[in-house]
């Protein structure tokens, strides 16, 4: 199990290969900062580069990227409530209140280590089911993952505070909404209104960036003052708070790497699954679910932890099957392929070497990305302070542009304007967001293993019940909704 | 606390999205529209509902606090101005492209709406203008739209 470890520790020492995996760490964490780009972008970008490179050189660079555009991102998702990358949507919830309340280097200094112990669990588990891993992947089919994403909208549609219904509507408009444009399921282009833009669907980044950046950026630059709205001092003490907080909350921790690994191992859910599943089982496992949006520090945790274990499940499969289950997995086995390297079951019997060389690359980018995520949150952190007028220009700037950079379609930017606006007003109609943007995210999902279950079976749905797994996640969903509604009975 | 208008208002942006998505779904037909339609009938009738709901209950509690309720707090006419000048800054990009219309917008909106100095509002949108040029442009290599003013003057611009 453990063959190629040694040698593979010698190569985090080789100088091309340390310089590359500091460089990416630094690379990521700038692109993941950046809202509307990210790790995706970076890797993409920086590909052609590595071509004539050493292979380990480059795996170094896509690791220090991979391991650090997920923390880049939940600092602008804490500071500006702009998730920097849609894994990142979840943080918003918790950590931007937390930045307003003032506790904003102590949220950094949560995402910085829950991150880091999330990556780290992530890709111990990794190392300890690469061998075994293969009943795992085959237990979820295409019935259990459309539980699996019914089961993530009543769960979050329950957690909403308001009614229940406000909950169902949001994530019923979301799915709708993720339903527009091409149907991988069927082939056909549907709801455009005749739009070409809408081929595709409404695309993911600017509806986030619409959703969360410009829509606070309304509430923020309307209210005035800064974004903080208590005064604070940024002292290393309020980081390492923020450390000390994660260790306070082990249960959450494991909870939500356990969730965020076993997304991860599902290819093709996606990293913005795993953050918002483990946010919304955390809200359920909590005493006091009301606290949860308004700065509760569980809810930073829960979508850290997730968002960074997620990558040691992704590369379970990507290494055991050679199936990338996202983007980032898929640039990453490219560069195996351009420089001659096993894929597949191959890899870890033929190349052990470059497997552990991967994993340990990972965990030391994780740690850099961490460090210096943890050194400079005392220092970020004081952006909460800087007057709003004055960010204002820059963040929709920045948004804008970086929206813009990643498809060149400019009604794109249009979106973010729109989305925004529409933002504003559901928060101040006081209707829930979380569950619109679960549905919009898992939408096409459900759509695709519905329709691909009912196929296998013939059009029978007997598929969508006949496995230990549906079973669980139905109960589990049918008892959240029952609950729910007997509490709301019971508080009349 | 959140306003029953507003309340309707977004309730009925939804009963048209969804109203618009599930009356086309019929006409698909097949796999095509059997998911709209399994979520889009439901969506619709809780949809109608909610509007009902917030009709009879003329009060603001008709309307109870979500999960981001506390986070908007700041007054409708404010919050309209930032959204006129947000979109404001959207035609310009139309029109004139990012690269006249970021410092264009910098400018303005530190100048009128933040009551910045001339120097402070100048050297901002300055840099910000250079922190987008030298980032996107040149370290990136992505090319920025120029908008349609500038096109229709210069094809290749």
């Amino acid at each position: 199990m453990f063959e190629g470890l040694g040698g593979a520790s010698f190569s985090l020492f080789e100088p091309q290969a340390a310089a590359a995996l500091f460089a990416g760490s630094i690379i990521g964490l700038i692109f993941g900062c950046i809202p509307g780009i990210g790790g995706i972008q970076a890797m993409a970008m920086l590909l052609p580069f590595t071509f004539s490179w050493e292979p380990i050189t480059a795996v170094y660079l896509f690791c220090g990227i991979m391991g650090a555009a997920d923390l880049g991102g939940s600092i602008s998702a804490i500071l500006l409530n702009t998730p920097g990358t849609p894994v990142n949507v979840a943080t918003c919830f918790d950590g931007h209140p937390m930045a307003r309340r003032g506790e904003a280097a102590k949220a950094l200094g949560i995402s910085a280590s829950a991150s880091l112990l999330g990556a780290f669990f992530g890709l111990f588990l990794l190392a300890l089911l690469i061998q075994v891993m293969r009943p795992i992947v085959l237990a979820f089919g295409h019935a259990e993952i459309f539980w699996l994403v019914l089961f993530a909208l009543v769960s979050t549609a329950t957690i909403s505070q308001g009614s229940l219904l406000y909950g169902l509507i949001a994530g019923g408009v979301g799915i709708l909404l993720s339903l527009i444009g091409l149907s991988e399921a069927t082939g056909l282009i549907r709801f455009t209104m005749g739009s070409e833009y809408l081929w595709d669907g409404l695309p993911l980044v600017p509806f986030f960036v619409g959703l969360f950046a410009i829509g606070e950026l309304i509430d923020y630059s309307a209210r005035g003052g800064t974004i903080a709205t208590e005064r604070f001092t940024a002292s290393l003490k309020g980081v390492w708070d923020g450390v000390v907080e994660v260790f306070r909350h082990p249960g959450c921790l494991l909870r939500s790497s356990a969730i965020g690994t076993l997304i991860g191992i599902i290819p093709g859910i996606g990293g913005e699954t795993a953050n918002l599943i483990a946010y919304s089982v955390e809200v359920h496992s909590s005493k006091d679910p009301g606290s949860f949006g308004k700065g509760n520090p569980r809810g930073v945790i829960a979508s850290e932890a997730a968002n960074d274990s997620k990558d040691g499940g992704a590369l379970l499969t990507t290494l055991s099957f050679g199936i990338p289950g996202s983007i980032a997995m898929a640039l990453l086995l490219s560069i195996f392929i351009v420089h001659g390297v096993p894929t597949g079951p191959r890899l870890i019997t033929e190349a052990p070497i470059f497997v552990w060389t991967l994993l340990l690359g990972y965990v030391v980018a994780n740690t850099y990305a961490s460090i210096f995520g943890l050194i400079g949150a005392k220092y970020l952190a004081m952006i909460t302070q800087v007057p709003v007028y004055f960010l204002t220009p820059v963040i929709a700037s920045v948004s804008l542009v970086g929206t813009y950079v990643l498809r060149q379609n400019i009604w794109d930017v249009a979106l973010v304007v729109v989305v925004g606006i529409v933002g504003f007003a559901i928060r101040r109609a006081g209707m829930p967001l979380l569950p619109l943007v679960i549905g919009f995210v898992l939408g096409n999902l459900a759509e695709k293993s519905f329709l691909i279950t009912l196929r296998i079976h013939d059009g029978a749905y007997v598929g969508f019940f006949d496995s230990a797994v549906s079973f669980v996640l139905i109960v589990i969903s049918a008892a959240l909704i029952v609950h729910k509604v007997l509490k709301s009975v019971v508080k009349r | 606390m959140a306003s029953r208008t507003t309340f309707l208002a977004i309730n009925f942006l939804y009963l048209m999205i969804v109203g618009s998505m599930v009356y086309a779904a019929y006409y698909y037909g097949g796999e095509a529209s059997i998911v709209s339609l399994v979520i889009g009938v439901p969506t619709l009738v809780m949809i109608l509902f909610a509007i009902g709901y917030g009709f009879l209950n003329g009060s603001e509690s008709a309307v109870k606090p979500a999960d981001t309720e506390e986070l908007a707090t700041a007054p409708w006419s404010r919050a309209a101005l930032v959204g006129a000048w947000l979109l404001g800054f959207l035609i310009l990009v139309f029109l004139i492209g990012f690269y006249a219309s970021v410092p264009i917008f910098a400018l303005g909106y530190l100048k009128l709406q933040g009551k910045s100095s001339w120097f402070v509002a100048m050297t901002t949108a300055a840099l910000l203008w250079a922190v987008l040029y030298l980032s996107f442009e040149q370290l990136m290599g992505q090319e920025l739209f120029r908008g349609i003013f500038f096109r229709a003057l210069v094809p290749n611009f």
